[in-house]
């Protein structure tokens, strides 16, 4: 997998990961690469098929909204927390946990609908939303071939 | 009373009902559209709003800017959970209620700030077991999530309450025999009241005590 270069290696050691699709693998594969802890949970054992052969960390099926299947991942031990599964209300619900409940660092959360977007904020959660992102890339080309 | 409902299913007609007959005001929220018609035809004076509960914008349609409580029954913890969150922050609604469908949830919940909880599964489970364990008991209703026990026993030949006055039972202390029916009318009772049988006791008590009341009651605990 390509890496990218200015991507600078850094003092959080151990990562996990609630919701293994398509972000999830791929964040799981690229910080595994880079030789950090990385825990992976998913309720779907089949979604761990999407992390690569080299990946080296653990994989957890269950729930991620539970707190024993957290702590079974040693959430108390966590630098940073990535929420990235389907359904907003779970990775609020999940980000909350990990940030006012287990102290966490660092807690990013994976936006699904950006009319939820708001929500998030109120609930103080950092957040990345890939609908934006892309439609605002998209947009940015489509202005400047304008041009 | 203005109330928001959100969520689906029978608990939701039952409320919704409820509440209406209260003269409260009522509106639904559900993401499914169909549902949202079949509601509106059901309950023709609710407002029923379609669309995602945990959006702001919603919420606002549904009026939380004044509202006065705000009740989440999905099967969604998480969902629940959320949208009690943002009608306190965002509405400052004054009552939120979330209905917690895993127990193991309750605790999360209250660290989270949403304090009021229902957790059917607690509620039910405590009561089965209390009437498996006392078949005289004929109703238990826990009062502020169980932290005060209502029972109702019925007092028959066998118990050494039969022909005692209150005073000499020497019920634990955090109980109280509230009120004895008897002959289809209700005794508050006194000290000197002589418990007869066939009478029915209201019994008052804290949970801790609970099976010791039964015991000076009924005489045993299971």
């Amino acid at each position: 997998m390509a890496m990218n270069n200015n991507i600078k290696n850094n003092n959080k050691e151990y990562i996990i990961i609630v919701g293994c699709g398509r972000i999830g693998s791929r964040m799981a594969n690229e910080l595994s690469q880079t030789g950090k802890s990385v825990v992976v949970i998913d309720n779907d054992p089949n979604a761990f098929t999407k992390l690569d052969e080299s990946f080296s960390g653990f994989m957890i099926e269950g729930d991620g909204v539970e707190t024993d299947v957290l702590e079974e991942a040693k959430i108390k031990r966590a630098d940073v927390l990535i929420v990235s599964t389907s359904n907003d209300a779970a990775n609020m619900m999940i980000a909350q946990i990990g940030k006012n409940v287990y102290n966490i660092d660092q807690v990013l959360a994976r936006v699904v609908d950006p009319d939820e977007l708001e929500t998030y904020n109120v609930l103080e959660i950092e957040t990345v939303s890939p609908t934006l992102l892309a439609s605002r890339a998209m947009v940015e080309k489509i202005l400047k071939e304008d041009n | 009373m203005k109330i928001i409902i959100v969520g689906g299913g029978k608990i939701v007609h039952f409320l919704t009902k409820s509440f209406l007959s209260k003269g409260y005001e009522v509106t639904i929220i559900h993401e499914d559209h169909e549902y949202c018609k079949k509601l509106s035809r059901k309950h023709p004076k609710t407002t029923v709003v379609h669309g995602k509960p945990t959006n702001p914008v919603i919420l606002e349609d549904a009026g939380a800017s004044y509202s006065d409580a705000i009740i989440a029954v999905t099967l969604q913890d998480p969902e629940n959970l959320i949208v009690c969150q943002i009608a306190e922050k965002m509405y400052q609604i004054p009552k939120t209620f979330a209905l917690v469908n895993d127990p193991k949830n309750i605790e999360i919940f209250n660290k989270l700030g949403v304090t009021k909880v229902i957790s059917t599964a607690s509620i039910v489970s405590s009561m089965i077991e209390q009437k498996v364990l006392l078949e005289d008991m004929i109703n238990l209703t826990p009062i502020e999530e169980g932290k005060l026990a209502l029972v109702e026993v019925v007092a028959q030949s066998e118990h050494p309450m039969i022909n005692q006055t209150l005073e000499n039972l020497q019920l634990p202390e955090n109980s109280l025999v509230g009120c004895i029916i008897r002959d289809g009318k209700a005794i508050i009772p006194r000290g000197k009241d002589e418990i007869l049988t066939g009478d029915r006791l209201v019994v008052l008590c804290l949970p801790e005590v609970q099976s010791q009341v039964m015991k000076t009651l009924l005489g045993r605990v299971e």
